[in-house]
């Protein structure tokens, strides 16, 4: 006779129920690793293709079937043609300049305003920042023209004070700097005030390093937003020299068709610099996705 | 120490890329802004000419290109602003002239030398309300039948002697239709425009209700019902329907058309006179031959939707050295180099039995296509929002979301409304 057959006693009784929850245990502990991994999957596979289609001829992905992977691997045809098509070193350098200089200027700028709004009382202080807060709502688009005029008369057009020029402050960065800021305890400030220490030095020296986090925060936001912003480098720059990255990838689409192994290539051209931020910056990139979904 | 240097260094650089660029010589210039990225070699002809224009009249052309997606934004933020525009742009003569008024109407003698010397189809491209402001840039730009010649061999089809009439192309279609064990076709007749832009769509679409003796608008442009719902229209739209629901010639599943065609998945297409230079590029395998549009009520003819243009902005400083760089190369030498360059069709009409276009895939089809009568144009301000109206109805038919004639019934009443505000 089997054993499972046999008259069972307690212990015998309780096993089996015991062996499927173990099973379960350790489905549970192995469902969020295969839906992480689903995830990774699903995020890494775009940027594999992108990769991919960037070393294949244009006929090779027009094969069918289709073929993943491409014929030769060395083949950096399509990133000789980007460059000679386009000065697409230049538009990296001038993204990278731009991206710069304007999260740079949004930091000082937002931390500034975020202080005084957070840590001062003044008459319509509400009203102020609830009225920057609503540029929030006003679409870029709407802006355009009168702002175009603006550059036109300053001399701004196709420079690149021009192309900064609407990035130089963040209103989501005034905001996020805040919220972060209106936690700092007033006490510490207070005990600045009175050891003598002026308002900038009380910035600078008690609240700036109390906010660290969301000053990276913004940083990295406002450097990625200024990285693949297009419409407004596309309304003033003419000239070649002054172009950004986006404006290059965009080159390669056309009014009637897409080079889609020439959009690939330049796209990893671009991308790299982002991917080499985020591997420096890895910790403080994770930290700026969580605060600024929530707090933003 | 370090840190000091450093920051200089860093500072130094920075000065340096913010330094505005070297001045220019004191030679004036003509800037020409242009949308059309797939042609530099179109483009940069400009600027050679315009260093043997600087010789005689001292004005060089400097040529900007602007990328498509958004390049209507930025001409309206520049030709708004007055400064800072361009002196010459490309663009649709009753987009910039019709809809905002910022051209610069063409000098009568050199409205005389293009309205004599081009294709008649091309007349109206570059008039406003009987006016001349615009230069044709494009001939050509008028849907023709690209034919796999392999699928056509094995289907047992002659690929010279494409098909003729709607009735026969329709039979063709079928015999090159492949179906899968599953019912779904694994190759198709015809290569059918069916996602993206109901601009697209609609021009696309055309030639079917063209040959179906439809059109869209009244011939004042001022009415849409009538005619965009016309019964003639209806048996159109039926038809171009049928093509992907009833007789499945046509796949909604396959992407795009040109990719379709040239991944060898579909042995028709109709396209420009451009295609067959992606053709050769992106799809080397593929042999196909150029053919005239096949013929139903009418013949669907030469004519574009979108009719490009060289416009001389009215406020420009420089319109009348503007006038004097487009009168100096408007001739059929010109015309014929700098097409040539692009490899695209010339438009002077004394260009259309030279070499180099006889030696075009599509030398005989474009004759065929200009001997066929003139198709409706529909050049008015609002002809993007009306062929977005009127592409809505094409695609509901295509997706199986209502029949012809209400979707529309309903396309013309939106038509008549925008027509009307």
């Amino acid at each position: 006779m089997s054993r499972a057959a046999a008259p069972v006693d307690g212990r015998l009784a309780q096993r089996p129920a015991s062996a499927r929850g173990r099973a379960g245990r350790v489905l549970l502990g192995w469902l969020p690793a295969v839906l992480v991994a689903g995830g990774a999957l699903v995020v890494f596979f775009p940027l594999f293709w992108m990769a991919v289609t960037s070393l294949k001829a244009a006929p090779e992905i027009q094969r069918v079937p289709l073929q993943v992977l491409p014929d030769r691997w060395l083949n950096l045809d399509n990133y000789r043609e980007v460059f000679q098509r386009q000065p697409f070193g230049r538009f990296l350098l001038n993204s990278a300049l731009v991206a710069s200089i304007s999260a740079l200027s949004s930091l000082v700028f937002s931390a500034l305003a975020g202080y005084g709004f957070a840590k001062f009382r003044f008459p319509g202080r509400d009203v102020f920042f609830f009225a920057i807060i609503g540029i929030l709502m006003v679409p870029f688009q709407s802006v355009v023209v009168p702002l175009y005029l603006w550059m036109n008369r300053l001399g701004l057009l196709d420079s690149y004070p021009g192309i900064l020029a609407p990035d130089l402050v963040s209103v989501f960065g005034v905001f996020l700097m805040r919220q972060a800021i209106e936690v700092v305890p007033s006490d510490y400030i207070d005990a600045a005030r009175i050891d003598g220490s002026s308002e900038l030095g009380i910035f600078w020296r008690v609240v700036v390093p109390m906010v660290k986090p969301a000053l990276a925060t913004l940083l990295i936001v406002k450097f990625m937003w200024t990285w693949n912003e297009l419409f407004w480098p596309l309304v003033i720059v003419n000239s070649p020299s002054m172009k950004v990255v986006t404006l290059g990838l965009i080159s390669f689409t056309n009014m009637y068709f897409i080079e889609y192994h020439l959009v690939t290539a330049a796209a990893v051209l671009s991308v790299l610099p982002i991917l080499a931020l985020f591997l420096v910056c890895q910790k403080w990139v994770v930290r700026a996705v969580v605060m600024s979904g929530l707090k933003g | 120490m370090r840190r000091g240097i450093s920051c200089s260094v860093l500072a130094a650089l920075l000065l340096w890329t913010l330094a505005p660029l070297p001045a220019p010589a004191q030679t004036k210039k003509l800037v020409y802004w242009t949308h059309w990225e797939q042609n530099p070699e179109f483009n940069k002809w400009y600027e050679v000419k315009g260093k043997e224009f600087a010789k005689k009249h001292g004005y060089e052309v400097e040529v900007v290109t602007v990328p498509y997606q958004g390049y209507e934004a930025k001409y309206l933020a520049a030709l708004m602003g007055k400064s800072g525009a361009p002196d010459m742009f490309n663009g649709m003569t009753h987009q910039w002239c019709g809809q905002y008024d910022f051209c610069d109407r063409m000098p009568a003698d050199l409205e005389k030398l293009w309205d004599e010397n081009i294709p008649k189809y091309m007349v109206p491209i570059g008039k406003w309300k009987g006016a001349r402001y615009g230069i044709p840039l494009e001939h050509g730009n008028f849907q023709q039948m690209y034919l796999d010649v392999d699928l056509f061999k094995k289907a047992g089809l002659d690929p010279d002697k494409p098909p003729k009439t709607l009735d026969d192309w329709l039979a063709a279609m079928k015999r090159l239709t492949i179906a899968d064990g599953k019912g779904e076709a694994s190759q198709v007749g015809f290569a059918i425009r069916h996602k993206g832009h109901p601009v697209g769509i609609t021009d696309k679409f055309l030639p079917f209700a063209h040959a179906f003796g439809a059109r869209m608008l009244s011939p004042d442009l001022e009415k849409a019902t009538g005619y965009a719902n016309s019964p003639d229209m209806v048996a159109a739209l039926q038809f171009f329907g049928d093509l992907v629901l009833k007789h499945k010639v046509a796949s909604l599943a396959l992407g795009n058309p040109e990719d379709a065609f040239g991944q060898k998945r579909a042995a028709v297409i109709f396209r420009e006179s451009w295609f067959f230079g992606w053709v050769r590029k992106n799809a080397p395998d593929v042999t196909f031959k150029v053919a005239a549009l096949p013929c139903g009520k009418a013949c669907p003819g030469a004519g574009a939707l979108f009719p490009w243009t060289n416009l001389i902005y009215k406020h420009s400083p420089n319109r009348q050295a503007a006038w004097e760089f487009m009168r100096f190369i408007s001739n059929a030498k010109d015309d014929l180099e700098q097409h040539q360059a692009a490899g695209f069709l010339p438009v002077w009409t004394a260009n259309l039995e030279s070499p180099y276009v006889k030696g075009r895939p599509d030398y005989q089809s474009t004759k065929e296509m200009l001997a066929q009568p003139v198709p409706p144009t529909y050049f008015h301000p609002k002809s993007n929002e009306l062929a977005t109206a009127f592409g809505e109805a094409v695609v509901g038919v295509l997706y199986g979301k209502g029949q012809p004639k209400p979707l529309l019934d309903e396309a013309a009443a939106k038509m008549d409304k925008i027509l009307k505000d």
